[in-house]
């Protein structure tokens, strides 16, 4: 049996590296000679946040702390990606934050703390655990942004994130006091139910409510970063240290769609059919519909003119944006239908930091890769950085034998299942791919077929980079190949949710504190 | 006692004027300020709801929840100043003006 405590302990092996990492960091004479500690140390939290997960993989959902936070195989699902992502963000960081002038400790501390604010976001089950936990991976996220010290782009990156991210959070917040204020309730499923009969009922108050969802669905928008909210993608992808837009671009969106997916489940059900999204609301379905169409037809489109190569994978982060909300719009509500989101999730988040991972790998010669210019023959360079990059890229453009195809197979048959406008959609999604490959397949083309120029590679490449590109490469290859164990993973996961559901909104109210709904 | 109506009226009102700052605003600390406005005017209508929530007779964490929430909502503002505060800075030295419009070296 697991006690209450126990459910807290991802989250809180994560604070507890990142308090010894600062606690040494604080009373260490010098950084360089307490880097590996504090490395071992940040990596240990992460794979004992992993190990303490083991409870929650198929065990019932539990809900604590008053059924403020849910925990079952849903969130410990994104959790894994989030994990991933993170300790694939620390191996390639091991050299590359020293070269780029940044204490190890600092860039450690902050990615455990988006890590922790993150873990929270997918157990979140309560407006104000929702808001508190995108609070803090949002802010840690914004100083990882602006962590490099000696680039000026890396500042007014920082800047243009923070001020889009504010913005859009108070226009949550301002969502959120909006249901709040047509409910009464906090917690998710009583919210739900409320709405439900506020929307049968009829009576005024559900144009209030459908604001308050609208403007919690435009914050979800920005931080994910779909058009026509994703004016500081592009901007904190690029000046974001490399392996940090790695971090930024995969584990911000597994938290921010888990989230997402257990609000469209839990709180906006209302009679969810596949007509709309929030039930009988339908313009959440049609808004949907449209943020993905605009993120899959800009996002590629913006991408083709990308000379950056760091642009060019903002952009195409902004296209799979569009290709995981198409998987949400056609789900309509319907839990079962989001395990190809959630397969998508983790086939994205192997990619994603890969590549980026092998941007760092590419350009450890002391320059970083800016312009697709430098990636220049240099395959035959560099062999490693030709076979890495040409897997990546064929993953991100969904071609056969890679975990980006599987990802995108689940999500578009799901689509073209849902039929009518979702067809649509599907075909849209597919004519895009099409388009998007054409930028990928450049990036093969220009490491293969260009002539290399005659500046000198780097020679020593640190060990942690080497294992995070083996697993990530490893990872991507496997899930294209064998995907159907991690699909099956992911469908468990999602039946939980429907389960959840199902059932009563408040389970062991054996504390006497616990006081009923209604 | 107030209606819930008119307090609500002066949340709309300071929540606009923050969502105009912010829109219309170039310097970086009255974009801040205008952020924080947002912020508090959601905080006043949380408050408010909760007082009507509490006359409704709804449960207690129902009606408890919207004051608790203010709380958050007013330490997570601070955190959010502090960093704010804390960008800005850094690029007051690296383009010695805090205006928004000096940061164009990322386009395309």
């Amino acid at each position: 049996m697991v006690g209450d405590f126990d459910i807290f302990l991802p989250v809180v092996w994560l604070l507890v590296a990142a308090a010894i990492v600062m606690l040494i960091d604080l009373f260490g004479d010098d950084p360089d000679k307490t880097r590996m500690f504090n490395f071992f140390t940040a990596l240990g939290g992460v794979l004992l946040a992993f190990v303490s997960l083991n409870p929650y993989w198929d065990a019932p959902p539990q809900t604590i702390m008053r059924g403020a936070m849910l925990v079952d195989q849903f969130s410990a699902f994104l959790v894994i990606c989030i994990l991933i992502g993170t300790a694939i963000s620390m191996f390639a960081s091991l050299s590359y934050v020293k070269r780029i002038g940044v204490n190890l400790a600092d860039f450690l501390i902050t990615l455990l703390l988006a890590a922790s604010g993150m873990v929270l976001l997918t157990v979140s089950n309560d407006l104000i655990m929702l808001f508190l936990s995108i609070e803090l991976l949002s802010f840690s996220v914004y100083v990882l942004t602006g962590l490099h010290g000696r680039s000026g782009r890396s500042a007014e990156a920082a800047m243009k994130y923070f001020i889009m991210g504010a913005f859009a959070t108070g226009i949550m917040i301002l969502g959120m006091a909006c249901l709040y204020g047509v409910t009464g309730e906090v917690q998710l499923k009583p919210i739900g139910e409320k709405l439900a009969a506020i929307f049968a009922a009829r009576q005024g108050t559900e144009i209030m409510a459908t604001f308050g969802m609208g403007a919690i669905l435009i914050a979800f928008a920005f931080k994910v970063g779909a058009v026509p909210f994703h004016s500081w993608v592009p901007d904190a992808y690029e000046g974001a240290p490399t392996t940090v837009t790695g971090f930024m671009a995969v584990a911000v969106k597994a938290a921010a769609f888990g989230a997402l997916i257990r609000l469209a489940v839990v709180a906006f059900p209302a009679t969810a059919s596949a007509e709309g999204f929030f039930g009988d609301l339908g313009f959440a379905g049609y808004a949907l519909w449209l943020l993905s169409a605009l993120s899959m037809i800009l996002g590629n489109w913006f991408a083709i003119s990308q000379r950056n190569v760091k642009r060019m994978l903002a952009y195409s982060s902004i296209a799979h944006s569009g290709y995981l909300l198409m998987g949400l719009a056609a789900a309509g509500g319907n839990s079962e239908v989001y395990a190809g989101v959630l397969y998508y999730l983790l086939a994205y988040t192997l990619m994603t930091s890969g590549a980026f991972a092998m941007l760092v790998y590419a350009s450890s010669g002391g320059r970083d890769i800016e312009s697709i210019d430098d990636l220049r023959g240099l395959a035959w360079k560099k062999p490693a950085v030709g076979i890495g990059m040409a897997i990546f890229m064929f993953s991100l453009a969904g071609i056969p034998l890679t975990a980006g195809f599987m990802g995108k197979y689940f999500i578009f048959t799901q689509t073209i299942a849902a039929g009518g406008r979702y067809l649509t959609l599907a075909i849209i999604g597919i004519c895009t791919s099409i388009m998007g490959a054409y930028y990928y397949l450049r990036v093969i083309a220009y490491t293969y077929f260009r002539d290399p120029d005659d500046r000198p590679v780097a020679g020593k490449e640190d060990w942690g980079l080497k294992f995070a590109l083996g697993l990530t490469v490893l990872g991507t290859v496997f899930l294209g190949i064998f995907p159907q164990g991690f699909y099956d993973a992911a469908q468990d996961s999602v039946k939980e949710l429907q389960h959840d559901h199902e059932r009563p909104a408040v389970t062991a109210p054996d504390k006497p504190g616990t006081v009923a709904h209604d | 006692m107030l209606e819930p109506k008119v307090v609500l009226f002066l949340a709309a009102v300071l929540f606009s004027a923050g969502l105009y700052g912010v829109l219309s605003r170039r310097h970086l600390i009255m974009l801040l300020m205008s952020l924080e406005l947002m912020l508090n005017a959601v905080n006043i209508a949380l408050v408010t709801f909760s007082r009507y929530w509490a006359g409704e007779g709804a449960g207690m964490i129902g009606a408890h929840s919207g004051q608790f929430f203010t709380l958050m909502v007013m330490a997570v503002a601070a955190a959010e100043v502090g960093i704010g505060l804390a960008i800005i800075v850094a690029v007051y030295r690296r383009k010695h003006t805090a205006d928004s419009d000096a940061a164009s070296e990322l386009k395309g």
